[in-house]
């Protein structure tokens, strides 16, 4: 049950945070109001590359998450040490997002945005609860390793 | 007509191989600006509320174009009537804390006299909005008091950089 959690599930769950942030990129980018222009709302280049630069590097976690969760490949052929780390990692940053999420929801007007900040936190305790238990059972494998 | 880099190239019946070339006098990029970063962190977290702000922001602009000249939408009435009339239909539609939260991030980047024009409109919007709420029409009878209040200096534009009543 867990594994199928983990293996099937959580990966897609990844992707799914992935695809979110895709669209919600090609929306900043293709969709500001018309008035951007207007009201000079440009952000500064230093700023632009660096939100670049982070969202490229919050993809490339989660979508590695998402292989080492859900890709056996990926999973056996990685070392273990890095598959922990990157693991722990992406488990804690799903712990910050349902903790932001948490606060917007329980901070705004029951609506719509409500149910969409519900769903985030949901999604993200899911995924951390699954960083947590590959690492356990990383860490269980090491354990048994030592002692062999 | 065609972009070309910088430029606009346009042919004005040119011989075989032929084009004029003119300088590029307005922004080929006009409308297709940005969003601060206060704003996108916003949008995150907010999509729908953002996409109703989004909305109506292009709603009131698209009044301020039918309503005033050009040269006024930016720092002149149009651009104050636009404020208004923005914040007085998100005020409607979300409420007070997020119209007052997105308006704020939206002057995150903005500096000096811009800034504290378009926070006084944005302010004047909502305050109208709310009066508004709840009525028929309420979209309508906001934008037409921020028309009103343009016309009758309750808002504020920039003359010579200083800020001014609206119908001053």
């Amino acid at each position: 049950m867990t594994s199928a959690l983990s293996r099937r599930v959580v990966p897609v769950l990844l992707l799914l945070q992935v695809t979110y942030l895709a669209l919600m990129n090609v929306a900043f980018t293709v969709l500001p109001p018309d008035t951007a222009e207007l009201d000079h709302t440009d952000a500064p280049a230093v700023d632009a590359m660096l939100y670049v630069a982070v969202t490229l590097g919050v993809v490339v976690a989660l979508a590695g998450a998402a292989a080492l969760l859900g890709l056996e490949k990926a999973r056996t052929r990685s070392p273990r040490a890095l598959r922990v780390v990157w693991l722990t990692v992406v488990g804690l940053g799903q712990v910050a997002i349902a903790a932001k999420a948490l606060v917007t929801v329980l901070g705004q007007n029951p609506g719509p945005d409500t149910v969409i900040g519900s769903g985030m936190v949901a999604v993200a305790l899911c995924v951390a609860a699954a960083c947590a238990v590959e690492v356990r059972s990383a860490f269980h494998v090491m354990g048994r390793n030592a002692h062999a | 007509m065609a972009l070309s880099g910088d430029g606009i190239v346009v042919s004005v019946a040119p011989a075989n191989g032929q084009a004029v070339s003119y300088p590029v006098l307005l922004d080929p990029g006009y409308g297709y600006g940005d969003i601060t970063s206060a704003e996108r962190n916003y949008c995150f977290w907010n999509p729908y509320n953002c996409s109703v702000a989004w909305d109506r922001a292009n709603t009131a602009f698209k009044k301020a174009q039918e309503l005033y000249p050009d040269r006024t939408l930016f720092q002149g009435t149009g651009d104050a009537f636009r404020h208004c009339s923005w914040n007085a239909l998100m005020e409607i539609r979300l409420s007070t804390k997020d119209a007052y939260e997105i308006a704020t991030r939206h002057e995150s980047t903005s500096r000096g006299n811009d800034k504290e024009m378009d926070q006084r409109n944005s302010s004047i919007g909502r305050q109208l909005g709310r009066d508004n709420t709840g009525k028929a029409s309420a979209g309508i009878r906001s934008r037409d008091a921020c028309k009103n209040g343009t016309s009758r200096g309750k808002l504020w534009i920039t003359k010579s950089g200083k800020l001014v009543r609206s119908n001053a």
